[in-house]
């Protein structure tokens, strides 16, 4: 196993790179870095911690599965989105939700409201932090989809605006715009707790 | 580009709203699955790519397998052709090195004695076309084309072979001994010509010893064929059956003679031919006759036993009386059907032993 100190200098592509080559402890540490932000983002867009599970695990084979194609071409967090991002959509075709992600690229629709019907269904939400959270993820998932995956993708994965644009395929201002609209409604919903 | 991520990032990001997210985001993936994940990965490094040193050795082990695979295959078609019979591989060579006497190198040019179907062919065609010859042609032309026989081959390969003449009696029936006909037939009855020597010219062998062994073959030839036509020797002289014993020593040395001419027998070939030439031409057309075959009438079975070389009485008698001795009883009963039908006054000069004996029946 690498030192820590090497460790925590080394980058995400060569730690890939290491593993691909058969060294198992430096894909414990890429593990580590990613899984909390990776979990979050999965389930984020799910309605149940089980199939966020699920997906979470599926993501991670298909990585173990591709080390030995994997090339560093850009960042391993926007490689490992991709993935993320291409099982979800999966997913939600499975599931027939593919529908609700075609009306999440409308941007016309006000989430408010449906932000407000969710601080209506726990109005004691505001007297602690659980429930500040509680209310986040509420207003977070009642955002569009497109919204949503943007706004995961850059708090949660840290991507930057470009790579979530070439991740989800659209493009850079169309991202901006989403990301906007999304801090946008979820400040509306945090400004009722301060 | 870094200014506009900035822009983007005081824009877009709102401390309060990440501040808020960060607090919130405290969820981790189970401990299960973690411990799932990794043991997948460590099992994934486990069952990776082998070394490049194993797969080396196994291309270096594939790299053989063509030639192990044509090393298996000679080795069955070796196997295959040494359980082969060797008279199907056309060496039939080993047949006749068997029962002659004549050396290797002669023998190997006449292979077709083993066939007996084209032997008969053969021996008809070939005394169908001496007969005509002898009819249109001086015998001494045609002594010059007949080809050597395996008879006189022997002498050809002894260069310094020294002449049988004290063997040779007084030979007083030379001119038919000396005949082609004769000459041909010379294996057939060697041991006649042997103890009586009538036949100088038809043995010019300068080792004799080393014509027994093919003469014994001869023999036992002929009286296979002889004894199924003279099994019953009936009083009456069976001269039938003495044809089919000459047709038989005629087929044998026709098929010899068939053979192409040596040119190691080039020597004896002439010499063959002078004695031929010197031959009375008359001698050489019934004998040639007589090779014609067997499908003749027993007219022309008469004749062709009449025309068999007589021996004297005294050597006739004795030859008889030894191959009885031998236990040759056919053959024996063959000089007696050939004495009685050579001499009219048979009753008189046979021996009372000779004049009642019968062969057994078999």
């Amino acid at each position: 196993m690498p030192a820590p100190a090497i460790v925590a200098e080394t980058r995400d592509e060569d730690l890939m790179l290491a593993y691909a080559a058969g060294d198992a402890a430096a894909f414990d540490v890429l593990y580590a870095r990613h899984k909390g932000s990776l979990y979050r983002y999965v389930l984020r867009q799910c309605a149940h911690a089980g199939v966020a599970e699920e997906l979470f695990q599926d993501v991670w084979m298909n990585v173990l599965r591709a080390r030995a194609s994997y090339v560093p071409s850009a960042r391993f967090a926007t490689w490992l989105y991709r993935i993320a991002h291409n099982r979800l959509i999966d997913h939600w075709r499975a599931t027939g939700q593919v529908e609700l992600v075609s009306a999440g690229a409308d941007d016309d629709t006000d989430p408010l409201d449906a932000i407000a019907a969710a601080r209506e269904v726990e109005p004691d939400a505001q007297a602690s932090a659980r429930e500040r959270s509680t209310r986040l993820y509420s207003a977070c998932a009642a955002l569009p989809a497109m919204q949503r995956e943007a706004f995961l993708l850059h708090q949660e994965g840290g991507l930057e605006l470009a790579e979530i644009a070439e991740l989800t395929g659209a493009g850079v201002e169309t991202v901006k715009s989403r990301v906007r609209y999304a801090v946008a409604k979820l400040r509306l919903e945090l400004e009722d707790l301060e | 580009m870094t200014t506009p991520k900035n822009d983007d990032k005081s824009t877009l990001v709102d401390p309060r709203i990440a501040a808020a997210w960060r607090a919130a985001s405290n969820d981790e993936p189970p401990a299960s699955v973690d411990a799932a994940i990794l043991a997948a990965a460590r099992r994934e490094v486990a069952a990776g790519p082998e070394p490049i040193d194993t797969r080396e050795a196994r291309a270096n082990r594939r790299r053989w397998w063509p030639v192990a695979a044509a090393a298996t295959i000679a080795a069955v078609v070796v196997g295959v052709l040494q359980l082969t019979p060797t008279g199907k591989l056309g060496a039939p060579e080993t047949d006749t090195a068997v029962t002659s006497d004549v050396p290797h190198a002669v023998e190997r040019r006449a292979p077709e004695d083993t066939s007996s179907s084209a032997l008969s062919a053969k021996v008809e065609q070939h005394a169908r076309g001496r007969d005509a010859a002898v009819r249109t042609e001086p015998a001494s032309k045609e002594a010059q084309r007949t080809p050597a026989s395996s008879v006189t081959l022997p002498a050809a390969q002894y260069p310094v072979a020294p002449a049988p003449s004290a063997q040779r009696p007084s030979a007083p029936a030379a001119p038919s001994a000396a005949s082609p006909a004769s000459t041909l037939a010379a294996p057939a009855e060697p041991k006649q010509q042997r103890v009586a020597a009538p036949a100088p010219a038809s043995s010019p062998d300068p080792f004799p010893g080393t014509q027994k062994p093919a003469a014994d073959a001869a023999d036992a030839a002929a009286a296979a064929s002889g004894q199924i036509a003279s099994s019953p020797p009936s009083p009456p002289p069976p001269a039938r059956s003495e044809a089919a014993a000459n047709v038989a020593r005629e087929r044998d040395s026709l098929a010899r003679a068939d053979a192409p001419p040596a040119t190691l027998a080039a020597p004896a070939q002439s010499r063959t031919a002078e004695r031929v030439s010197a031959a009375p031409a008359p001698q050489s057309a019934p004998l040639a006759k007589l090779a014609a075959g067997s499908s003749a009438d027993g007219g022309a079975d008469e004749a062709r036993a009449k025309t068999r070389t007589p021996l004297p009485v005294p050597e006739w008698i004795a030859l008889i009386r030894r191959l009885r001795a031998e236990g040759k009883e056919a053959e024996a009963a063959k000089e007696i059907a050939a004495f009685r039908a050579a001499h009219a006054d048979h009753e008189k000069l046979l021996p009372p032993d000779l004049r009642d004996w019968r062969p057994p029946e078999k």
